[in-house]
């Protein structure tokens, strides 16, 4: 606990508000927190850091959303002013960033050399052609991830867009939510292999090791490796976070992370039933899928394709 | 982010996570949610750790993190839980005197959170009133009269007790 004393040298703080009342203040809360305070949680800095990484890139999901919407209405707006209105095929958009059934790619303007702003669309139309196989750089696993997320879409969902990097990807629930789904691989599992259940408190020789999670459903897959779905254990509440842990014969894990994207979920905000994800790892190619061109992705912001906006 | 800000978040970890969770407790008389403000705390500032200038400032951000959250936290509750009057049961763990801790916590717990987030960052992390009216986003003219009003209500709440707490 922190001394008045200790706390208070240097402070220099203004203490003419009439009602300052800090030395009985002081007393009360020191009162109140003399007892023995809980030990420290277990795996304390792994869990802040693993959240932070996934909250850092939930806002660079965010930010570049609201980037490519910004630029959308500009462009648009400058299109507008400067009348443009025929229509070239090979320029036409994508369809909209998750909007399911999208009509017919919108036309915009024409590809002559432009007087007026830069056509903000080009990206993403190179990002759609790169990803679709006709050029481009995106890596084998973004596309073959995407395209088994978008063929077999948990039933929770209607559609699937691309996220911010081959890593990523935005699932849109039926009830409106959106979820970030990102996949990872942790290196080796440790000496337990796939068969102990995550969600089981572990001895190490270093001391117990908290369960990673909570619900655990496995099933072992052909080749050996063993799945996992599981509500990871966070202090987020309970079902906003969901995840498929595949580990394999030689102990590597990859996993498959889903995650509530809006800033702040509510608490009864859901993210995908666990059968469902069970379901999805025990599809033909998912493991191939998830694992193949982990890590290819590129740094935020660079203009490396991406899979395209797309509906199942 | 590199090894070194790696390493200097592990020791600001280190150094700060016990005080962080003291003063979630103040605000909410809980430990497992002075836990999750506390570590809710700290996710927010590695997310933003390779973007901190002065490393100095960072016991201010956690700071003013960890109220918001507390707030945040408050105003979600308020509408799905019901408040229970209810205090938990003294454990082993409570050294002496449980039944005044208790009492204490009670009387904490019936001041207005708003009015209990000025007196803990006034009085238990010693912040100034333009400090603490920037941490909570509120005027100095609020802060003030918050704290007075906090102090009031616990004043009527507790009565002599607090200055034989003092005293004592």
């Amino acid at each position: 606990m922190s001394g008045t004393s200790e706390r208070r040298e240097g402070s220099g703080l203004n203490r003419d508000d009439p009602a300052f009342d800090a030395d009985d203040m002081d007393a009360l809360f020191r009162a109140v927190l003399d007892q023995q305070e809980p030990a420290t949680p277990l795996a304390l800095l792994p869990e802040v850091r693993r959240s932070g990484v996934r909250l850092r890139r939930r806002r660079r999901l965010l930010a570049t959303g609201a980037t490519a919407a910004a630029v959308g209405l500009l462009a648009t707006a400058g299109w507008a002013v400067h009348g443009r209105t025929a229509a070239a095929p090979e320029r036409t958009l994508p369809p909209a960033a998750g909007v399911r059934g999208a009509p017919a790619a919108p036309t915009s303007p024409p590809p002559a050399a432009t007087t007026g702003p830069p056509p903000a669309t080009t990206v993403a139309t190179t990002a759609a052609t790169a990803a679709t196989g006709t050029g481009g750089t995106a890596t084998t696993g973004g596309r073959a991830l995407f395209a088994l997320l978008q063929n077999h879409l948990p039933e929770d969902f209607r559609e699937i867009s691309a996220g911010t990097t081959t890593d990523d990807f935005l699932l849109t629930r039926h009830d409106g939510g959106t979820v970030q789904v990102s996949r990872r691989s942790d290196g080796p599992s440790g000496p337990f292999g796939g068969t102990t259940s995550p969600c089981e408190l572990r001895t190490t020789d270093w001391g117990p090791m908290s369960p990673d999670g909570e619900d655990c459903v496995g099933m072992p897959l052909p080749d050996g490796s063993m799945v996992w779905v599981l509500h990871p254990l966070t202090f987020v509440p309970h079902g906003q976070e969901s995840e498929i842990r595949v580990i394999t014969p030689d102990r590597l894990v990859y996993a498959l992370h889903f995650a509530r994207a809006e800033a702040q979920p509510e608490p009864s905000d859901q993210t995908v039933a666990l059968p469902q994800l069970l379901m999805l790892a025990g599809r033909s190619g998912f493991l191939a899928a998830l694992r193949d061109g982990l890590g290819d992705s590129p740094a935020p912001g660079s203009s490396t394709p991406r899979p395209p906006s797309a509906t199942p | 982010m590199s090894p070194e800000q790696e390493q200097s978040f592990d020791e600001f970890v280190a150094a700060r996570y016990a005080a962080l969770r003291r003063t979630g407790y103040l605000l909410c008389g809980d430990w497992h949610l002075a836990e999750d403000l506390a570590q809710t705390t700290l996710v927010k500032l590695y997310a933003r750790w390779n973007r901190l200038r002065d490393p100095e400032s960072a016991a201010g951000y956690a700071r003013t993190t960890l109220v918001r959250s507390y707030i945040d936290t408050r105003r979600l509750r308020r509408s799905h839980e019901m408040p229970s009057p209810e205090l938990p049961e003294p454990t082993a763990a409570d050294q002496a005197d449980p039944e005044r801790r208790l009492a204490l916590l009670a009387a904490l717990a019936q001041v207005s959170p708003a009015y209990r987030a000025a007196l803990v960052l006034r009085f238990w992390e010693d912040q100034s009133v333009e400090a603490t009216a920037a941490a909570l986003r509120q005027s100095p003219g609020t802060v003030k009269s918050n704290t007075s009003r906090g102090l009031a209500q616990l004043r009527v709440i507790l009565g002599d007790s607090l200055r034989e707490i003092a005293a004592s």
